[in-house]
């Protein structure tokens, strides 16, 4: 079965300029979504996989200068105009962030948020918008009592539940998640989930998700892209991924994960402000040749796969 | 050091030369009337121009600013001072302590204090000791509280555990500590307070109520010159420009002083 | 084995800022804890946020009086102890604060932080500035950064420079609160290595704080798991995490989302609740109205620690 792709990102090119100089956040990326999958891209901290995502739907600061193409159910999305693009933003592409408190509104009930933003998209019946809310409310599993709740009134799970909702109020065809669990204890990061993967399945939405945590990507993604410097190093199935990964980043990646108290990568993420003539990771590399430093290395496909490195040769 | 804080540090310099070496630049005595060149415009003998006892614009002018300025300095070092005190005890020894000298400085505060410096003031009768007193007497609760609310602030961050963890004991916290960053804010408020004290100062002289005549001043050469404005309009326009000199001044150095003082703000944010 | 400290009884009481003076709220962080530690044993207490965790570590190392028991080091009683005998006992023992920012004063630099703790306890400049060089090569840091303040070094530095400071005065015990919760795993694992590493070679104590139980089930050898304010479960690591017998327990462990094994975790578990309040406090279990397995007693009556079996496991519920 050929898969429908619904997002297809080509030769992204983000940088941000400062008066200190460039800084380049994502360096010719290139990914698909396809319909209905959940991909997690993963990465240290400051490699540029939120800026990638916020990108997509132009909510980057204004110092950040997006070349490439990004085309959504085959169309080009990257050349429209603001009021166009607005359209897209608020029906089919969502986002939901880290902290909830960024994207909520603190002195407004959150039902009448959640309506708000139905009648913003929909332009229907006050009435009608506070309906579809209490749905909304149901679907997160929220108590409906709590319409009338100010979101300080609410923990942090609940009202990452309460953002997911706004986020789901217009039924968008991809969701963009943007380190959802990552200040929430474990059992509530378990819940959110588990609530993501209900609702993914219920409405056939595609989720891309932004995370360090390899246990959510372990758990949620279907395929994975792992992100270093600004560089997409590696995209793999999850099954693949797991079993044998390829990239030596990553590779090194997943010990660390597995056994934090005798693995590490030695070094630190370098600065995005400088340019690399070879590998962004060749100085922590264990596998580094003579090459490495001096020859960038391509995107290459190895059958579902695409690996960003000199000594990963397709065989 | 950025151009705002040079711009702030120069602008700040040239009014101490104008202060504290003024006697020496002033070409006139001051207090000197000679009613021959009364009301005289600009020209090379008097720069700017004379008043309507003939005594040199210019000469009087330094000798204002000096005046305006150092009582504003004066009310402004006294108001901290006492403010720091009230504040660090209240905040320091908490409890029942606390409570007693902040009502006290609630009282303070619930003065208009435009109206009870008036009010001192002419029951004193005007003289320039007499607004410096009203003036220290209104302000200083502003001060207390603001420190008051700092050393809270402070004594509450998590690096002051982290150093009593490493054995550190009160008097350490407090002085390495506490103080360091209950200054900043305290002298930044301070820059901002020498710009409105001013302003204070000029108005209360300007009805009467400040400084009084022969004595240079610039509200009160304002109030001198009201009478000549249509006449001789250069009594008021140079005295005006001063005042928005040293207050533009002060408010440049106290924005700039801010910034360069928090290290967090200098970095450059980059994303 | 010698017992290094031993804390009994422990609770810790708030008031409750809505209190007036005719009704008197309380807020019970800790609730009546006892636990010892044993040199160079590391100690794991796991939690959600706001089970009081953080506040028990605190009153480990004497930074917060306890409300009632006490904290016995080596024997000594912390809190009755004269100020000159607490000023020598400060330094062997030792927090290390999982926001690792927030506890290295922003106007001091790098230098100056490194040199803090030896002005603070009178050491000469020649032995502060020996001892330094020997931190920095241990935590991996250079001297380049001297000149530095906090915020212009990455977090990893950040959390390295703070465990240099924390370990310069040789400590016999050490906190850890979340010491790795804000980091990249990789530098993650440097840090844990580095604790790992100051525990084999100096033989101190351990007490590791942390909601990530993955962690805690490598890094200690017993563990015990706190539940508004009080532990509900306590053992040998291995034994919690392989037969967790409180239903609490199975569900912090059913919750972590691991990459061992092939299959997905998610759905296996019941996972429902949110993090309790400490004001709204349950009544008899705390737990009851997340647990799938309460009855009448668990509304009624409060569980008390209970030992199971052999060892040291005690566990905290009606139905163990």
């Amino acid at each position: 079965m050929k898969k429908e792709k619904l997002l297809e990102v080509e030769q992204l090119n983000i940088k941000f300029t400062t008066s200190i100089g460039d800084v380049n956040v994502s360096d010719d990326i290139n990914f698909t979504l396809n319909k209905g999958e959940t991909f997690c891209i993963v990465g240290e901290s400051g490699c540029g996989k939120s800026v990638v995502a916020l990108s997509l739907t132009r909510l980057l600061p204004e110092n950040a200068v997006i070349n490439g193409l990004v085309k959504f159910e085959g169309h080009p999305i990257s050349g429209l105009d603001e009021k166009a693009f607005a359209k897209i933003r608020g029906q089919k592409i969502a986002t939901i962030f880290e902290q909830p408190m960024s994207c909520i509104n603190p002195v407004m009930r959150i039902g009448d948020q959640i309506a708000e933003t139905y009648r913003a998209n929909f332009n229907c019946s006050k009435k009608e918008a506070k309906l579809q809310a209490i749905k909304k409310l149901e679907e997160v599993k929220m108590p409906v009592n709590r319409y009338n709740a100010y979101p300080h009134e609410l923990s942090g799970g609940m009202q990452q539940r309460v953002m997911i909702a706004i986020a789901l109020a217009c039924n968008p065809q991809l969701l963009i998640a943007d380190e959802p669990t990552t200040s929430l204890d474990v059992t509530v990061q378990y819940q959110i989930l588990e609530l993501l993967q209900e609702l993914k399945e219920k409405y056939h939405m595609t989720i891309l998700m932004i995370t360090h945590d390899m246990g959510v990507v372990h758990d949620m993604a279907d395929r994975i892209g792992v992100m270093y410097a600004g560089n997409m190093m590696e995209i793999s199935e999850r099954e693949d991924f797991f079993k044998k990964p390829l990239h030596p980043y990553a590779v090194e990646l997943l010990n660390v994960v597995k056994d934090p108290c005798h693995y590490t990568i030695p070094g630190a993420v370098p600065n995005l402000m400088e340019t690399f003539t070879g590998c962004p990771f060749e100085p922590r590399c264990n596998k580094k040749t003579a090459l490495c430093k001096t020859n960038k290395p391509e995107s290459v496909v190895m059958g579902e796969r695409i690996v960003r490195c000199l000594n990963v040769v397709p065989n | 050091m950025d151009n705002h804080l040079k711009t702030g540090l120069v602008l700040i310099l040239v009014l101490a030369a104008i202060v504290f070496a003024g006697p020496l630049i002033a070409p006139y005595d001051p207090f000197e009337v000679d009613m021959s060149v009364r009301l005289q415009g600009i020209s090379l003998a008097h720069t700017m121009g004379t008043d309507q006892l003939g005594r040199d614009l210019f000469s009087r002018l330094i000798y204002a600013t000096g005046t305006s300025v150092k009582i504003s300095l004066v009310v402004v070092a006294a108001s901290m001072t006492i403010g720091f005190i009230f504040g660090s005890v209240a905040a320091f020894l908490g409890g029942a302590v606390d409570e007693f000298l902040m009502r006290i400085i609630d009282v303070f505060m619930a003065f208009p204090t435009k109206i009870f410096t008036i009010a001192i003031a002419g029951v004193l009768g005007a003289s320039a000791f007499n607004i410096t007193l009203a003036l220290i007497f209104t302000s200083w609760a502003s001060y207390a509280r603001m420190v008051r609310g700092c050393v809270l602030t402070a004594k509450q961050l998590p690096f002051i555990d982290a150093s009593v963890a490493l054995g550190a004991n009160r008097h350490y916290t407090i002085v390495k500590h506490v103080l360091p960053s209950v200054f900043q804010p305290l002298s930044t408020f301070a820059f901002q307070r020498i710009a409105h004290t001013m302003m204070a100062i000029v108005g209360l002289s300007f009805i009467g109520l400040g400084v009084q005549p022969p004595t240079p001043e610039l509200g009160a050469m304002i109030n001198e010159s009201k009478n000549f404005m249509t006449t001789a309009p250069h009594l008021f326009i140079f005295p005006g420009l001063l005042i928005s000199y040293v207050v533009f001044s002060f408010n440049i150095l106290d924005d700039s002083l801010r910034d360069y003082w928090d290290p967090r703000i200098k970095s450059e944010l980059v994303l | 084995m010698s017992c290094l400290i031993e804390a009994k009884h422990l609770s810790k009481v708030f008031k409750d800022k809505e209190s007036t003076v005719f009704k008197r709220k309380e807020i019970i962080a800790v609730d009546d804890v006892s636990l010892t530690i044993n040199r160079g044993e590391s100690v794991g207490i796991v939690g959600e946020s706001g089970c009081g965790k953080s506040m028990l570590g605190k009153m480990l190392v004497g930074l917060t009086i306890p409300t009632k028991g006490s904290v016995n080091y080596e024997g000594r009683e912390i809190s009755k102890l004269p100020y000159s005998e607490i000023k020598k006992l400060r330094p062997r023992l030792q927090p290390i604060f999982q926001d690792a920012d927030s506890t290295l004063n922003p106007k001091f630099t790098v230098k100056k932080l490194l040199e803090e703790p030896f002005v603070i306890n009178d050491i000469s400049k020649s032995e502060a500035n020996q001892r330094i060089d020997e931190l920095l090569s241990y935590v991996n840091l250079g001297k380049e950064l001297y000149g530095r303040y906090p915020h212009e070094i990455s977090g990893g530095q950040r959390q390295r420079l703070g465990l240099a400071r924390a370990l310069s005065l040789k400590p016999d015990f050490i906190v850890a609160d979340e010491p790795a919760a804000s980091l990249d795993s990789s530098v993650q694992a440097q840090i844990l290595q580095l604790l790992n590493q100051m525990k084999a070679n100096h033989g101190l104590g351990l007490v590791y704080v942390s909601h990530n139980l993955r962690i805690v089930s490598m890094m200690t050898e017993k563990v015990n798991v706190m539940y508004l304010g009080s532990f509900v479960e306590t053992g040998d690591t291995k034994d919690v995490f392989e037969n967790p017998c409180h239903p609490y327990t199975k569900m912090l462990i059913g919750s972590v989302l691991t990459i061992d094994g092939d299959k997905r975790k998610m759905g296996k578990t019941k996972v429902f609740g949110e993090p309790p309040d400490p004001k709204n406090r349950a009544t008899g279990c705390a737990f009851h109205p997340r647990c799938d397995c309460c009855t009448a007693i668990c509304k009624a009556e409060k569980p008390i620690l209970k030992s199971l079996g052999e060892g040291n496991r005690q566990v905290a519920c009606h139905h163990a």
